[in-house]
């Protein structure tokens, strides 16, 4: 059997169904022993038009299906183009396997045509990256790197594979049945006293809250979390990732945190006294001044995989190591052997006086133009409940964090950590993949959109039936607003002429593609798209004078947010 | 006041990029290395001897040292206490060690 047959087999041994990737001389071979499998629909090769978009499909699957995605590039620049999509992967905790071909082994090292040092590349990008020197080590090197990639904190891994290693021959084949790799994930603590401690602290608590991070989402642990809050009658807030494992019509879910999360969200987190994160750990785009936080003199209970992170930023009270679906499960025995929580009463009513304060900030006027809050609630009343949202990087991200609805677990996909620009077209067609049995829908603005746009040829090629759904306002709006906000309107290097026209680009690609004049138009066109099941991209025009709100200045504690536009309030008392 | 450390890694080898990732791994947190010495077994488990300071006194020393004993490939960490080095003959009397990011010794 020959190297790159013995790959794809090992690949197969894992599970794998679907590879997003791109074709090139030194992963040629590879590529010829998928074609059976490719040829009779074992596997499903998606050919992207950028390996970064390839890193971003593979990301997209594994956050919509829990599995490891996989993807493939060349050596050379297939390989530093994945880094931006391995470094995304990485910050958000996603189980991506890259699988990159290298020169023959006597060419390294010496300038060869394409020749790049992958490991060097990948290392700081990645959790783990290898590289597979003697084609007998195949098998354990790829059920290695799927260990590596989906435990503990998930993580991008890199398989770099030589071209000859691929082309040689092997007789006697031997597939591991465990994994020998010098790696543990990290372990799950039971300590009970500690456990029956943060009981104790929760119950005896005045105003509880659950802060809710990416780590709940990847433990599954949801049900548990919810559980929790309605057992403590106590607000959940999140992380923006952390959005993914809320649904936002759990009546305790007060919404996001942070430098543009919700303010009411921010504030309930503020004035708690007692606070469970939860998968979380305490960032600096959730706690944009870890000082004020501490400030608050509050108690932290952290659940957290990794037991380092209990020494960063804030120090908790009580850490509790391990898996947040196992630990929420004991935290839960614990409260009910210690008793009935009392009332929170009085906590609620301040977090409803908070909510229905800053409501009156969130849903501005139309004005006679489109408002990303209407369109947003426009999108979630025309779209199935379990339909999945992935997001660009920018103003609409922002716009999804504070208006959109996911209602079911697994169903909201951002570059968060990385705040990576074009993630959202091919995570959107990844998760597609991974999840045909649901709508799938990329929230973009255009010019995170025109980041990776022409892997909608991709889409049309593939028939990948995903709505990329595009606020266009000509501009990168959420540094535009940074620079009139806080920088003395020196508007810079940000606005877009006319060119390309989204619709016409879009159509030029075989997607079908509408410009938006009304809400009524966006319904209808969504309605339109999920029936035809082709992909579509849906305009929307926005205002570049739009802004993102809430927001903080920059460097900003979160009770400095800043909920209304200052420039209106400025005019007007002017 | 500068913050120093002596701490023993042992790894598993398997190409010289063990040496870079410790080494990348201290160079994000602005940790800087005065010396290192690395003895690899025949078994290709290596021991990693890093005299580490802070040049600019950012006080992540404890905690890249921690992030390191995360990385793939690395068995333990120990922070090396009471120590008498002699040509790279290294006797300590205790450490603290840890494993996966946690304090195990």
């Amino acid at each position: 059997m020959k190297g790159s047959k013995l790959l794809v087999e090992s690949l197969k041994r894992e599970g794998v169904k679907s590879i997003f990737g791109i074709p090139g001389l030194y992963n040629m071979p590879m590529y010829d022993s998928l074609y059976e499998d490719v040829e009779n629909g074992e596997l499903k090769h998606v050919l992207m038009r950028h390996e970064q978009a390839a890193a971003h499909a593979a990301d997209g699957f594994a956050r919509a299906t829990g599995k490891p995605g996989i993807c493939t590039a060349t050596a050379g620049p297939g390989v530093t183009n994945l880094v931006t999509g391995l470094i995304t992967a990485y910050q958000d905790s996603s189980p991506v396997i890259a699988i990159t071909g290298s020169v023959n082994r006597p060419s390294m090292g010496k300038l060869s045509f394409q020749e790049s040092d992958t490991l060097g590349v990948s290392f700081p990008v990645s959790k783990y990256a290898l590289e597979i020197r003697r084609i007998e080590d195949i098998p354990l090197s790829v059920k290695n790197a799927f260990h590596v990639a989906s435990t503990g904190r998930p993580g991008p891994v890199v398989i770099d594979i030589p071209r000859d290693v691929q082309m040689e021959d092997i007789d006697d084949v031997k597939y591991p049945d465990q994994t020998t790799v010098h790696y543990k994930p990290f372990k799950t603590i039971v300590d009970n006293d500690k456990i029956k401690l943060a009981a104790s602290y929760l119950l005896n608590a005045e105003r509880p809250v659950i802060l809710v991070g990416t780590g709940t989402m990847w433990a599954n642990a949801t049900p548990e979390v919810l559980k929790l809050a309605e057992f403590l009658g106590c607000p959940v807030v999140s992380t923006l990732p952390g959005k993914s494992s809320m649904p936002a019509d759990f009546p305790l879910y007060v919404g996001a945190m942070g430098y543009y999360g919700k303010a009411e969200a921010s504030m309930v987190a503020l004035e708690s006294d007692v606070m469970i994160a939860i998968g979380a750990r305490f960032s600096d785009r959730t706690f944009t001044s870890y000082n004020e936080m501490r400030d608050t003199k509050k108690k932290f209970i952290s659940v957290n995989l990794d037991p380092t992170d209990f020494s960063k930023g804030i120090k908790p009270d009580i850490g509790l190591q391990g898996n947040a679906k196992l630990l929420t499960v004991e935290l839960l025995r614990a409260l009910t052997l210690l008793g009935n929580k009392h009332s929170n009463y009085e906590w609620n009513k301040r977090v409803n006086e908070l909510k229905e304060y800053y409501s009156q900030f969130s849903h501005p006027s139309d004005d006679g133009k489109l408002r990303p809050w209407k369109v947003l609630k426009t999108m979630r009343d025309s779209l199935p409940r379990d339909t999945i949202l992935t997001t660009g990087v920018g103003q609409h991200q922002m716009w999804a964090e504070v208006y959109w609805e996911n209602l079911e677990p697994r169903s909201f996909f951002s570059s968060t950590g990385m705040g990576t620009m074009g993630f959202g077209l091919p995570a959107a067609m990844g998760a597609k993949v991974g999840r045909p049995d649901k709508v799938v829908v990329d929230y973009d603005g255009d010019g995170s959109f025109m980041m990776t746009g022409n892997n909608l040829a991709t889409a049309v090629d593939e028939h990948i039936p995903i709505i990329a759904i595009v606020n266009d306002n000509r501009t990168l709006g959420l540094v535009r607003q940074v620079q009139d906000m806080f920088q003395d309107k020196r508007i810079i290097g940000v606005d877009y002429g006319d060119s390309p026209d989204i619709v016409k680009y879009a159509e030029s690609f075989g997607a079908d593609a509408y410009g938006v004049k009304s809400y009524d138009d966006l319904a209808e066109f969504i309605k339109k798209a999920i029936r035809e099941n082709v992909p579509t991209v849906i305009r929307v025009p926005m205002d570049k004078e739009e802004l993102a709100l809430p927001t903080l200045p920059p460097g900003g504690k979160l009770s400095e947010v800043i909920v209304s536009d200052p420039r209106k309030i400025n005019k007007s008392s002017s | 006041m500068t913050q120093e450390r002596l701490i023993k890694v042992v790894a598993d080898y398997k190409d010289p990029g063990l040496v870079e990732r410790i080494s990348a791994n201290f160079r994000r947190f602005w940790v800087d290395i005065k010396w290192m010495h690395t003895d690899c077994d025949d078994n290709d488990i290596c021991t990693i001897f890093l005299s580490l300071y802070e040049k600019y006194n950012m006080e992540n020393i404890d905690l890249s040292i921690t992030t390191l004993s995360k990385m793939v490939d690395v068995d333990s960490v120990e922070i090396l206490n009471d120590y008498k080095i002699n040509n790279f003959d290294i006797k300590y009397n205790n450490s603290t060690k840890y494993e996966w990011g946690e304090l195990v010794e």
